[in-house]
């Protein structure tokens, strides 16, 4: 029978976390439910040309039938689902991807219209970590210099007090050792690539029950059309990899690189700096601005951004998060 | 058809652009969207799509503005008359040797490439700058231009220099260590090309007279002049590296520098100004509408799967390494012969990359691997501006002189084409050549 | 018929001049309009990266969004110089294979070549503006100083434009030189 090849493009390379342990186990599993019919071929590090803030666009008109990417690298498009990068909202993937899931389905369709969602999740959460500096207090971070993750990371370690920095992650590591930038916001998983644990010999992190202070949500997402040309065999076998439990499966996946990756700064004799809950509390209240701006960024939408927060955070006690 | 088939039609018509004189970055650009056009089912709607993020997302990007940044840091340098301190610095110093003088544009060429990122910017600034003194001094034509041109290609090969820039966006590595990785290599360069001047002038010594000796009042007097711009060089290359600043950031430094020391010592005032602008218009959008041009090409490479199934294939067919690093060297010496250095670099590294990769070289380590194989692939590209048929520093320095026959000059590069050889097996064999400043200085 | 048409018309980076006519004179000085308006685009980013790397290497200030100030900014200087490029023979073309082609062949190919710059340029417009154009419907903005993306972008398409227009002139002007040569 035809073979169906699928263009999937993203923006790492094949060595990253994301292209091994997730997109090559996802595609074999619909190759092999297909009975062949269905092929991944995968462009990794943007091969298909454009910036990894052009894959939702390239998509949608049909460059790539899969892609995999932050939607919001865009800023100012994708407000109702940035609900979930705001300060201290998730504790794990696993949770965080499902609450995702329904949410993005129930308030925030109209920001990938045009196309078809096949799951959405988030990774383990930022932490800060820092070469040499000891961050224990709101007071420790004042003035510090970090590399921030995304739009909303930014507007949280300045509402935090620290100095935030853009900077592409590869470039992290040099500038820590080089007291360019005194730490980065990132989470664990992304650590292992760049050898941080090696440069950092401080982390600062939330306790387990705690919220963290920065994530980011991930998209992979299909042409429509090109779902649709699929036989009814092949739709099923896609839908069969796609939703609210595919979304489940990447989220814990992604909580699972964390385990690996601090067990390298762990056994390196890294410093764990963890916040006890009385200054947890105040970094949480120190960021309530932040919210309050993107609730008001929602409403010049002619959004609720009250009730989008407090569905978010309804979703994420739903699955105990 | 298979993928790999295709990606090989693709170069054939490539080439055949490129022979009736096609714009190199137009006929990549078409060959590349034909390709993808076809290779997506003949639907116009994909690459019509991919179309609209094109310019904005090559244009806007901010590793690719240290090229502009570079070339006018060179303009500001060429206008403040930085290129003519340079070069009386190093003749005040060796002039008075055999070949002296021939030496000394040599070093000057290194000193200008220090601080410009162009090959084409620093053969032309130099030799307007010392082709009269070598012709005052009774240089023989093939001698005089023969080494500018060779010294000319310093300029790329001493960094900052725009191939090891291309070659850092495309492989995502790190532009400080490429230039870093570049410093002994292109010192090496200017040593051996030095060195051709000697045997040159022993061989046949009125080829080559020396100069008058300088008093060392004066030689100090001219080694302080040119002191800014070994700051210059040293703020760009160890900001960069160290991670200080980023490249860009460098760039502008750099830029900033140069065109305040051009208005304070070298006299440039607004109408240089203007110049260096336009001068910089012209020379990046000649390098951006090739980068335009091989975004599109390699997408449609990319397409039809033929740099993967061809690394693959090399990886399986049991050839030495060694063997294979051979022939790709020679493949761009052939290129060379027809095509230029930038566009070699955008051509071949998206092809000749993974290949390189996927192979072993006395065990080297892949970051290793990936910087060395960037500093080869320069220094053979940079044959290239220097060999006939139509080498182009060959060109610009032999209009320049406008009594030496074209013949005299390609003859005159040949000595100097043979301590590239020599170069060029020396840092293939012993990669430590490019790697020890990389590997003493690790940030 | 001026003695300038006599120049070598190979890939020569420092020609300045051609013989053109009234509309050719005038594209160019346009185009030498954009591309120095460009440059010094250029000159001004990099006195603003020195006030930001100064800036923050010294007093913990830097230029809010200085990074995508400069991204948007060259975006647009970049897009301005290719017309001027195109005009003085500025191109990266392989000569070897016609290097002993006559002049009046030479300049019919060339010709050829123009058309296909003007027309890449007349479609490269067209997407960019296109593009520009679902970014603003999109509303999608800078990260840091939240600046509608789309402006930048849609100010590429006049340098695209100018670029397709000597793309054009260059062909006429180019065929006129082949026939002129031929007789
Ligand atoms: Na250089
Ligand atoms: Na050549």
């Amino acid at each position: 029978p035809d073979v169906v090849t699928l263009k999937v493009a993203h923006f790492l390379p094949t060595s990253s976390n994301f292209h091994q342990l997730v997109l090559l186990p996802w595609c074999d599993k619909i190759a092999k439910e297909s009975g062949g019919g269905l092929k991944c071929q995968i462009y990794p590090s943007m091969q298909l040309g454009g910036t990894p803030a052009q894959l939702l666009d390239q998509v949608r008109d049909g460059v790539a039938d899969i892609i995999w990417t932050v939607p919001t690298y865009q800023a100012g498009r994708f407000t109702k689902s940035e609900v979930f990068e705001l300060p201290f909202m998730v504790k794990s993937a696993e949770k965080g991807s499902q609450a995702m899931w329904d949410y993005v389905h129930k308030n925030a369709m109209d920001e990938y219209k045009g196309v078809r969602l096949l799951f959405t999740h988030m990774h383990d959460g930022s932490q800060m970590h820092f070469g040499k500096k000891t961050v224990k207090t709101l007071e420790d971070l004042k003035g510090l210099k970090l590399r921030a993750p995304t739009r909303i990371g930014s507007k949280t370690l300045a509402a935090l007090g620290a100095v935030p920095v853009q900077m592409p992650a590869p470039a992290v590591p040099e500038s820590i050792s080089k007291s360019v930038v005194d730490g980065a916001s990132i989470p664990w998983e992304v650590t292992t690539a760049f050898k941080l644990q090696e440069i950092c010999k401080t982390h600062t992190e939330v306790a387990p029950h705690h919220a963290k202070h920065s994530n980011a949500i991930f998209v992979f997402a299909m042409n429509p059309a090109k779902y649709n040309s699929l036989p009814a065999g092949l739709k099923k076998v896609i839908d069969n990899n796609s939703g609210l439990e595919a979304s489940k499966w990447v989220g814990k996946t992604f909580d699972s690189f964390t385990t690996t990756a601090r067990k390298i700064a762990v056994d390196r004799h890294n410093t764990f700096n963890v916040l006890t809950d009385a200054e947890y509390s105040r970094w949480v209240k120190a960021t309530e601005a932040v919210d309050d701006e993107w609730m008001k960024e929602v409403a010049a939408k002619g959004g609720n951004g009250k009730a989008l927060l407090n569905d978010a955070k309804a979703l994420l006690k739903k699955y105990n998060d | 058809m298979s993928g790999t088939q295709i990606g090989f039609i693709m170069f054939g018509i490539l080439m055949v652009l490129l022979v009736v004189r096609i714009p190199i970055g137009i006929a990549m650009f078409t060959v590349g969207a034909g390709g993808y056009y076809y290779l997506t089912g003949g639907e116009l709607q994909p690459v019509l799509a991919s179309l609209k993020n094109l310019a904005y997302a090559r244009l806007s990007n901010y590793d690719l503005v240290v090229i502009p940044l570079f070339l006018l840091m060179g303009q500001f340098a060429t206008h403040g008359g930085l290129s003519s301190a340079l070069f009386r610095c190093v003749s005040a110093f060796i002039g008075h040797m055999r070949g002296g003088i021939a030496m000394a544009a040599i070093g000057a060429c290194a000193g200008f490439g220090a601080i410009c990122g162009s090959s084409l910017a620093t053969a032309a600034t130099m030799g307007q700058v010392a082709l009269p003194e070598l012709r005052r001094f009774k240089y023989s034509g093939s001698l005089a231009t023969g080494a500018l041109a060779a010294g000319g290609t310093l300029g790329i090969m001493i960094p900052p220099s725009v191939p090891l820039v291309i070659y850092a966006i495309l492989t995502q590595e790190s532009i400080g260590k490429l230039f870093m990785a570049a410093v002994v290599p292109g010192l090496i360069a200017m040593s051996g090309y030095m060195i051709v001047v000697k045997i040159l002038t022993t061989i046949n010594p009125a080829a080559g007279p020396a100069g008058p000796r300088v008093p060392w009042s004066e030689r100090i007097r001219s080694l302080l002049l040119v002191t800014p711009v070994l700051i210059v060089f040293l703020v760009v290359i160890v900001g960069i590296y160290g991670g200080w600043t980023n490249p860009t950031e460098a760039a502008a430094i750099g830029a900033a520098a140069c065109g305040i020391l051009a208005v304070t010592t070298g006299g440039m005032r607004w109408k240089g100004i203007i110049e260096s602008a336009v001068g910089t218009a012209q020379a990046t959008a000649m390098i951006f509408l090739v980068l335009l041009g091989a975004d599109m090409l390699n997408t449609g490479l990319a397409v039809s799967q033929m740099p993967t199934e061809l690394a693959t294939w090399v990886q399986n067919c049991g050839l030495s390494p060694l063997l294979v690093m051979i022939m790709i060297l020679l493949i761009y010496i052939f290129l060379g012969c027809v095509m230029d250095s930038l566009a070699m670099i955008l051509l071949t590294i998206p092809i000749f990359y993974p290949i390189v990769m996927g192979l072993d070289f006395w065990g080297m380590a892949a970051a290793d691997k990936s910087i060395w194989f960037g500093i080869l692939a320069l220094m053979v590209v940079e044959i290239g501006l220097v060999h006939p048929p139509v080498g182009m520093n060959v060109y610009i320095i032999n209009r320049l002189a406008k009594d030496v026959p074209l013949k005299e000059t390609f003859k005159g590069v040949i000595p100097f084409l043979m301590s590239d050889f020599v170069r060029i097996a020396l840092l293939l064999f012993f990669p430590i050549i490019s790697l020890y400043l990389v590997h003493t200085f690790q940030p | 018929m001026s003695e300038e048409r006599e120049e070598r018309l190979s890939y020569d980076p420092f020609t300045t001049s051609d013989a053109f006519g009234p509309l050719g004179n005038f594209l160019l000085k346009v185009s030498r309009f954009f591309a120095l308006t460009g440059g010094l685009i250029f000159v001004a980013l990099v006195l603003m990266s020195l006030v930001s790397v100064v800036g923050r290497k010294l007093f913990s200030f830097a230029v809010p969004g200085d990074v995508e100030m400069l991204q948007m900014c060259s975006a647009f200087a970049l897009s301005s110089f290719f017309a001027y490029c195109h005009l003085i023979h500025g191109d990266i073309k392989v000569d070897f294979f016609t290097h002993n082609m006559a002049p009046h062949r030479v300049a019919f190919l060339d010709a050829f070549g123009s058309l296909m710059v003007g027309l890449f340029a007349v479609l490269i417009a067209w997407r960019t503006g296109a593009g520009a154009m679902s970014l603003k419907e999109a509303g999608e903005t800078s990260a840091i100083l939240a600046w509608p993306v789309w402006i930048p972008q849609a100010l590429m398409v006049p340098g695209f434009i100018l670029m397709a227009l000597a793309g054009f002139y260059m062909c006429g002007h180019m065929l006129r030189l082949a026939i002129w040569r031929t007789q």
